[in-house]
């Protein structure tokens, strides 16, 4: 056996461009169907759980898609704003505890999002260092945010202007780190988490400055009466919320009508969320609901079927390579007759010189079968990051 | 095996199968929940609220209210590690009507808190501050409403409600003894407001000030149509202040001025050469340091009632 | 074609949206005076506009005799009527014949066209036009003009032909009909009320319209609910609260929701209801257009432009009530120069109970006096086999064998021993009861076609009665006793979304009766079991004075299974629905 072997052995790698070729080919027909199936039933998986563990999203009209794969994964285009009286609407039910969102900035590149402290008890998460967000203008970051933005507790960051063009939109707005979180394993881990209130600051909807009425802000008053004081554009705006100026932040207007991009709806129970749900269901109902598991599934549904049509593509290709790779082997039979008719005429039985050439087939396989096992693991371990990556980028 | 053995096994299994079938036909009932005997952890904004929580919740609850001793609820600025204490409350009481500044800016769990003042707009109060505009927008006020909704018993009564409701929501099981103590809350706050009623007849008449602009819901409630300064007890208001006192009684006299605490000496006397008696009327934001809110408002009620406004604007 | 798994609804739920729409009134809540006049041979149809009275006259075959005088000349000639001049007929017709009187002066009139035409067809309760059903009956059309120099305040329509003839007629004042489809008599004369047109009537009561009152308003008792529904004309309304109609002849679409919300403010102060007396709050107030005729009143959607004076509105107030009323009460307190007298009705299971209220008999009182149980009845449906009958279904022949083999040895035992008699007999007793048992239990193992009949019949009827109830709650914990999984909640949902369109389209049914018609079971996996059934719903929904039927037969796929110790709906695949 060792001498069939090693003949086989030496002949494939005397040929080495050949067999390299082989076993590469062979390699991504095994590799492919298997990392496919692999990544996508392990990232559906995650994203299938990211979903049925959010029982209900609220949001204003439009795509149940956006609205779902911003909530629950922070990407894509911000959802149309729904007001924030929706929250208080849904705690009066009593049916569910309503967690407000708010996207739509960032920090760097990792997405900043604003919540409640609702937000981190529905998703189990812990704060690893620092503790958890208490004021305006404290930002909690998730365990992967933490490292890009290279912040821990007591470091600031700042927030991501808008548009370099908008002279006169909001400026960018510095926020204290407090916490870092542990990491899930989950979209959690890229936030940059502060309170919704902070994300109305960084969006303007409030803001800090000096005190008109104080006489050393004479220099920013533009004119005063017994009731009201105009300020003029000399007027600065405070650009971090500490503890001292805290007192000088405010809001224009009444809260109710702030924005959020979508409220997620904890039902108390199932019969809860079947009522809620069962509540919003007028067609010209100001906010819809959407079962995020139900989107999800939809999605993965096209996903699963882009997947049957390359798996297809994939048999289809694999065939061919299969036949290739066949005639490549008979065709380098042909050519080898010489050298099968040398080791047969130096005794070699038949039976021997077809377990040579069929040992060079299964080394070959073997090799390829090898790769394509070590190719699929390192897909098993990067490979849903990787898929959501792509998913979630292109929606 | 004996035929004895086989009839008795047959008819044991029978026997038991027959108790199975009933036990099989019950399986279907799931076990009551059990019912929480935890107390509910309440957090207030100022101490009005946490003592009509006490007095509504009873035993039942657990009522905090972590303000340093001799700070103005209304100006409490909490720590973060305070504001962490909130947060993990089962119920937060706010007062609504804008007070307690801080909490617009803390990160509290909407679905905990309770507005107590919420539907009750329609009685609020404009507070006369002065407001600010500056950009676009124009103008705009930040303090546009009276905050101290308590001082009227009949606001403070419809807050209790808003208590009570909140309480019964969380445990609907003890429904019955929330109820009972609000009907009781309800009974005191009614009888305080009638006895607040006859302790200010006659006072618009006389003239009513304010030494600061927290009584807005008791004049508006008892009509007294009086006016503000702002004025600190233990402040000297300072000659420009002096001044514009006088400018305002020359246009329309005052014969009474209510203070949240004692005036200085010389202040209280200086009112009285101008023909005003000062009277404290604590309006019980802050915890008292000794009784409780009623207790309080009978101190003041006996201080009302001491002043004799038909005589007070012609003692000077 | 069969259920694949639980849950399945292949189609929306029509099964469930028994909302009733336009049916013939089954019973209405306002006695409806029906005449045949519209079918008349001869229909006239007489506008009263601002500058004439024109008249279209529809004359049959039959009545040719009696119109004689607008005979063409030859076609007079021939049929023996005399050689009369066409010219001096047609004054004997306006002078003689068909007179119009404006405050007792005689109108003069001329003839605008005549000739053959086509038969309007007619509806034969509301007189509306309906379209041609393809054979068409000949007549003569005339058209008649009387210009009118003031606006009179009477007219007198004379009627004096040299032949009988059957006249239906109807009068449009400004567009409004100002009466039904009546019979033409000698005279009847018309009050003009060129303020408002809307209230211009025939001195004769028989020729009133059926709906004359400007506003009206009903009283609905139901299980779970009490309803107040008040039909106005914004016209009036803006006698009380300016709804920006001041000066406007239509009311556009964009006004209209402004419209809706002024008057639901303004009414929701007025007609104070009390139920089980203690003053009640609406939980649903809403307001629509109406369309009302004497067929059906239905609610206009989408959105048209309104004719002002005749436009109509409904109000409709929805209490919620804990079981079945005993009594309910409404006031009326807007009694003015216009509206003296407003028809109100009571309507319960029963029927409607019509009244006339005015200042002095300003209240609607009802009063329960209804034996019959009124309350939504579920259905029992027995409860699904226990383990040990399923295992007895199949166990009992083993059971069976087991006793056989034991007598056997009973028998051969006595025969060996007769001393053993006696409890060998005792045995044998105690071995047939067991047998007989375990036989019986175990035959409950499998459902009957008779009991899965009721299962499903029974099934099938709670889940429709869940529909009588009003709080959701309510609705839910009915629909959980015969629903299960993720098909509870779609139904739900479905359920839901069904009343959100009954509550803008102005109905919502109530079903009384569901009848399995037909059914094919079998089992399946899981102890579950598959049927194919049809049935039949009946439903009644009563609004704005009427109430209507409907009978809808259904047929579906359906999954049952026992869950928690219930036979339960899992999956439902509808197939058909008609509508009978």
């Amino acid at each position: 056996m060792k001498d069939i072997l090693y003949l086989a052995w030496r002949y494939l790698v005397f040929n080495r461009w050949k067999t390299g070729i082989l076993i590469a080919a062979l390699t991504v027909i095994i590799f492919l169907p298997l990392a496919l199936e692999l990544v996508l039933d392990r990232s559906s998986e995650r994203l299938r759980a990211r979903a049925a563990d959010t029982p209900l999203l609220f949001g204003a009209p439009g795509s149940a898609l956006e609205l779902s794969l911003g909530a629950l994964y922070f990407s894509g285009e911000s959802p149309a704003p729904l007001e924030y009286a929706a929250v208080a609407e849904l705690g009066d039910t009593g049916l569910a505890t309503a967690i407000p969102l708010h996207l739509g900035y960032r920090v760097g590149l990792q997405p900043l999002v604003g919540t409640s402290p609702d937000y981190f008890r529905f998703r189990n998460l812990a704060v690893a260092a620092g503790r958890p967000l208490a004021l305006s203008g404290e930002t909690v970051l998730g365990a992967a945010a933490a490292q890009a933005l290279d912040a821990a507790p007591g470091d600031g960051v700042v927030t991501a202007p808008e548009s370099v063009f908008d002279v006169t939109g909001t400026y960018p707005v510095r926020l204290r780190v407090v916490g870092v979180l542990a990491p899930t394993g989950t979209p959690d881990d890229e936030a940059v988490f502060v309170d919704v209130r902070t994300a109305w600051i960084i969006g303007g909807i409030g803001h800090g400055h000096e005190n008109l009425e104080d006489p050393t802000a004479s220099g920013s008053v533009l004119k005063r009466d017994d009731s009201n004081i105009v300020a003029n554009a000399a007027l600065v705006q405070y650009r971090e919320i500490t503890p001292e100026n805290l007192a000088e932040f405010h809001f224009h207007g009444a809260i109710d009508g702030f924005p959020l991009s979508a409220v997620i709806a904890v039902p108390a129970d199932g019969k809860s969320g079947v009522l809620l749900e069962g509540r919003y269901q007028a067609p010209d109902s100001p906010v819809r609901v959407v079962r995020p598991a139900e989107v999800m599934e939809e999605l993965l549904a096209t996903v699963f079927t882009v997947r049957q049509y390359v798996l297809a593509a994939v048999a289809l290709v694999g065939a061919a390579t299969l036949a290739t790779t066949a005639l490549v082997f008979l065709l380098s039979i042909r050519l080898r007759r010489a050298e099968i008719r040398t080791m047969t005429r130096i005794g070699a039985a038949p039976g021997r010189v077809a377990a040579i050439l069929g040992t060079e087939i299964l080394l070959v396989l073997a090799a390829s079968v090898l790769l394509a096992g070590l190719l699929t693991a390192a897909a098993a371990t990067w490979g849903d990051e990787m898929f959501r990556w792509l998913l979630l980028s292109e929606t | 095996m004996s035929l004895r053995m086989l009839i008795c096994g047959c008819a044991s299994v029978l026997l038991g199968l027959t108790g199975c079938q009933r036990a099989d036909e019950e399986a279907g009932t799931a076990p009551a929940p059990p019912i929480s005997d935890a107390k509910l952890t309440v957090y207030a904004v100022n101490y009005p609220l946490a003592w009509m929580a006490r007095r509504i919740g009873g035993e039942s609850v657990r009522v905090l209210l972590p303000i340093p001793e001799g700070v103005d609820p209304a100006h409490w600025q909490p720590s973060p590690e305070t504001v962490l204490e909130y947060q993990r409350a089962d119920l937060v009481l706010l007062n609504g009507a804008g007070y307690a500044g801080w909490i617009e800016f803390a990160s509290l769990p909407p679905g905990r808190l309770v507005d107590t003042a919420r539907g009750l707009e329609d009685r609020f109060v404009a507070a006369g501050d002065v407001t600010h505009s500056h950009g676009p927008a124009g103008e705009h006020d930040h303090a546009d409403v009276a905050s101290h909704t308590w001082v009227d018993p009949d606001l403070a009564a419809r807050q209790a409600r808003a208590i009570a409701g909140a309480f019964g929501r969380l445990r609907p099981e003890l429904g019955d003894d929330f109820r009972q103590g609000l009907a009781l809350l309800e009974t005191d706050l009614a009888r305080l407001g009638e006895r607040l009623a006859a302790a200010f007849r006659g006072w618009p008449d006389a003239g009513v000030l304010y030494s600061h602009p927290v009584y807005q819901y008791l004049d508006a409630r008892y009509g007294l149509e009086g006016w503000s300064m702002t004025w600190e007890p233990g402040e000297d208001p300072g000659p420009a202040e002096w001044e514009a006192l006088a400018a305002r009684i020359a246009d329309k006299p005052a014969v009474v001025m209510l203070w949240e605490g004692e005036p200085l000496p010389e202040t209280a006397d200086r009112l009285r050469r101008m023909g005003i008696e000062p009277v404290v009327f604590r309006t019980g934001a802050a915890a008292p340091a000794a009784g409780d809110f009623l207790q309080l408002m009978e101190e003041n009620l006996a201080r009302l009632v001491e002043v004799d406004v038909a005589r007070a604007g012609g003692d000077h | 074609m069969w259920l694949e798994r639980e849950g399945t609804i292949s189609r929306s739920f029509r099964w469930l949206a028994v909302v009733v729409g336009l049916m013939p009134a089954a019973v209405g809540a306002d006695a409806i005076i029906r005449t045949q006049a519209m079918l008349a041979s001869t229909i006239a149809e007489i506008y009263v506009e601002e500058d004439a009275v024109r008249l279209d006259l529809e004359i049959g075959l039959r009545d040719l005799g009696a119109f004689r005088s607008l005979l063409p000349y030859e076609i007079h000639r021939k049929m023996g009527y005399g050689e009369d001049p066409l010219a001096d007929r047609l004054q004997r017709f306006l002078n003689d014949e068909f007179r119009i009187l404006a405050d007792g002066e005689l109108l003069s009139g001329q003839l605008a066209r005549i000739g053959p035409a086509e038969r309007v067809r007619r509806d034969e309760i509301t007189g509306e036009p309906l379209p041609s059903d393809g054979d068409p009956e000949t007549v003569v059309n005339a058209s008649f003009m009387w210009p009118l120099a003031t606006r009179p305040e009477t007219l007198d329509f004379r009627l004096a032909l040299p032949a009988p003839a059957s006249v239906g007629f109807v009068v449009y004042h400004g567009g409004v009909a100002v009466n039904d489809f009546r019979y033409m008599t000698a005279s009847q004369v018309l009050n003009l009320d060129w303020d408002d047109p809307w209230y211009s009537a025939f001195d004769r009561r028989a020729l009133r319209r059926q709906y004359y009152a400007p506003m009206t308003g009903f009283i609905y008792v139901e299980p779970y609910e009490v309803r107040k529904e008040i039909i106005v004309r914004p016209r009036d309304m803006q006698r009380y609260v300016d709804l920006g109609l001041a000066g406007r002849d239509t009311i556009p679409v964009e006004l209209q929701a402004d419209i809706r919300q002024k008057i639901i403010e303004f009414l929701s102060g007025h007609h104070p209801v009390t139920i089980d007396g203690s003053p009640a709050e609406p939980a649903m107030v809403r307001a629509d257009f109406l369309e009302r005729s004497l067929r059906t009143s239905r609610v206009i959607d989408p959105p048209e432009e309104l004719d002002l004076d005749a436009a109509i509105m409904g109000v409709k107030f929805i209490y919620a009530h804990q079981g079945f009323a005993d009594t309910a009460t409404m006031r009326w307190d807007l009694f003015d120069d216009r509206v003296r007298i407003v028809p109100v009705a009571a309507v319960d299971p029963t029927g409607p109970l019509p009244q006339l209220l005015e200042p002095d008999f300003d209240t609607l009182e009802w009063q329960n006096f209804i034996r019959i149980p009124v309350m939504p009845q579920l259905a029992d449906v027995s409860a699904p086999p226990g383990f040990v009958s399923q295992v007895l279904f199949y166990g009992r022949w083993l059971l069976a064998i087991i006793v056989v083999s034991l007598l056997w040895r009973l028998v051969r035992v006595v025969r060996a021993d007769r001393a053993t008699a006696l409890s060998a007999g005792v045995g044998a007793f105690v071995a047939i009861v067991v047998a007989a048992s375990g036989w019986w239990v175990g035959g409950q193992g499998r459902l009957s076609e008779a009991a899965t009949r009721d299962v499903v019949a029974g099934l099938l009827t709670n889940v429709y009665r869940a529909f009588d109830f009003r709080a959701e709650s309510d609705v839910y914990d009915v629909l959980a006793r015969s629903v299960d999984g993720e098909l509870l909640r779609d139904v739900y949902l479905e359920m839901r979304r069904g009343l959100v369109l009954a509550s803008q389209g102005g109905a919502s049914a109530r079903v009384k009766e569901v009848e399995l018609v037909e059914l094919e079971a079998q089992p399946a996996e899981e102890q579950s079991i598959r049927a194919r059934a049809a049935w039949q719903v009946r439903a009644a929904v009563g609004h704005w004075g009427h109430l209507h039927e409907r009978r809808n037969q259904y047929q579906a796929d359906l999954r049952l299974k026992p869950v928690d110790g219930a036979w339960k709906l899992v999956a439902v695949e509808i197939l058909d629905e008609v509508r009978l």
